[in-house]
């Protein structure tokens, strides 16, 4: 069994990273979230536009996703940081968040002070946590607590028939090795259907994401709309791609031949070793949530158009097979497959590469993302402002 | 001669490896890099884009990955160019509606 260090949490699950998570519960208190994330070297700020004007099931998936993030394998600490009248509830969530996570604190403004006094406030808590996170070790354990998204994003000629190949024999190898690789994209199956009801182990998994993508489609038939022009997007159409379904059937390639053992709704956990399916929005940042919720500890994302950003909670290996882009924005990316393209390298060796950069990533090594200070947040809001 | 691939045998739209322009000499190869068809190019094409490996009727189908992408929206004749202008998809039309 391959072996890997990373840090063991209460809840029982590992992470590859020891970071302090500054969770705002309303948009209100991202600049204060902002600045004590700005002085602290292992905090991160989850800011997002939300937490205000909120109901039903879109103010409990929002709830939940910060919920998530709190107790998210790759946080050590958590600060919770509220201004009081908002509909996501501060000390709700800090209760939550704390009974798996025992160094979380919180602030709320309304109770505890202005902008100034609840940034020295925060600092002085997160240091604390520094102290406390700089005395925890990562101890070694099996592959198989891995949980990988895949996902990919400014797709071109290339994803489809180099890099996105390559995550798919990655994705064979370390689910083998009993490990968890998740994928979502919902819009990007569509066309792909045929691939996607082989790979299922069974109908019922078939049918959840075929539901689902008939969702998106029936919207679009609703709102009297070509889904060209989003799907695919102007720079995808640029990229030599021409219709949402050969978009769609080289996305499918990041799982390669491996089966689909489970479905699940954006916000739930992956349980199952083995490909889960995550039904999220292909919209790269609130596929990264979806796929963080899920369980992922780190995020393979391929990109032939180029994009710089990382996500909050998980490293983001940025991968590319356009030679063009990888010059452009090199210090963006963590691998280059371009020599799949050229001839000269092979698929296989391509999801060698991607799997030895996943261990040396999920062992503390830093991706371009990390290095750059890339660590976006946003949450995914499912109803319209009413109120 | 100019680069592009097929991924599956029933495709008829080959991706080109490098750019082409009118005339240029194609030759088309498998994903196992064998030769499989040497066509005329009768557009300019970007690398990367993709053109006919053989005739294709009106309203049939385009194929890559050895899947259906779309349908052609005109008659496009061996070596040509096929993108938005002449391949629409058959999916999430609610413009059609």
């Amino acid at each position: 069994m391959l072996k890997i260090n990373m840090y063991k949490r209460e809840n029982g699950t590992y992470g590859v990273r020891n970071r302090i998570a500054v969770i705002p519960t309303v948009a209100c208190v991202n600049h204060v979230a902002e600045k004590i994330a700005s002085m602290v070297s292992l905090a991160d700020a989850y800011t997002h536009p939300y937490g205000c004007d909120q109901l039903g099931y879109d103010l409990e998936l929002s709830f939940n996703c910060l919920k998530k993030m709190g107790t998210h394998p790759n946080n050590g600490a958590v600060l919770v940081l509220g201004l009081g009248c908002e509909e996501i509830l501060p000390e709700k969530l800090y209760n939550e968040i704390k009974k798996e996570q025992p160094n979380t604190e919180l602030i709320i403004m309304q109770e505890n002070g202005g902008t100034d006094f609840c940034v020295d406030l925060g600092v002085k808590i997160c240091r604390n946590f520094e102290k406390i996170l700089s005395e925890q070790e990562r101890v070694e354990t099996d592959i198989s607590n891995l949980t990988i998204g895949v996902e990919c994003g400014g797709s071109d000629f290339t994803s489809g028939i180099a890099s996105n190949p390559s995550v798919g024999m990655f994705t064979g190898r370390i689910t083998q090795l009993g490990a968890k690789v998740v994928f979502g994209e919902t819009t990007e199956l569509m066309g792909a259907e045929k691939i996607i009801e082989n790979l299922c182990q069974n109908e019922e998994i078939f049918n959840f994401i075929t539901s689902k993508i008939k969702d998106i489609e029936d919207t679009a038939i609703n709102m009297h709309v070509d889904l060209r022009g989003t799907q695919p997007s102007p720079g995808n159409i640029e990229g030599g791609l021409s219709t949402i379904e050969e978009k769609s059937l080289g996305g499918i390639c990041k799982i390669g031949k491996s089966q689909i053992v489970d479905a699940i709704n954006f916000g739930e956990s992956a349980v199952k070793a083995g490909v889960t399916f995550v039904n999220t929005p292909g919209n790269d940042i609130a596929c990264s949530l979806g796929l963080s919720c899920a369980g992922a500890q780190i995020i393979i994302f391929t990109t032939g158009k180029g994009t710089p950003m990382g996500f909050a909670c998980a490293p983001v290996i940025k991968v590319t097979a356009n030679k063009n882009i990888f010059e452009i924005m090199n210090e963006n990316f963590d691998l280059n497959l371009s020599e799949i393209v050229e001839g000269s390298l092979s698929i296989k060796e391509g999801g060698e590469m991607v799997f030895n950069k996943v261990i040396e990533t999920a062992e503390g090594n830093e991706t371009c993302a990390e290095k750059l200070g890339h660590r976006e947040f946003s949450l995914y809001r499912v109803s319209p402002i009413l109120t | 001669m100019k680069k592009a691939i097929i991924l599956s045998q029933n495709d008829n739209a080959a991706t080109l490896l490098e750019n082409v322009f009118v005339h240029d000499e194609v030759e088309v190869f498998d994903s196992e890099k064998n030769s499989v068809y040497v066509l005329n190019s009768l557009s300019n094409i970007n690398r990367g884009h993709k053109i006919a490996v053989r005739d294709i009727e009106k309203n049939s189908h385009i194929i890559k990955y050895g899947h259906v992408i779309g349908k052609a929206s005109d008659f496009i004749q061996k070596g040509e160019l096929i993108h938005i202008h002449n391949l629409e998809s058959e999916r999430g039309r609610g413009d059609l509606c």
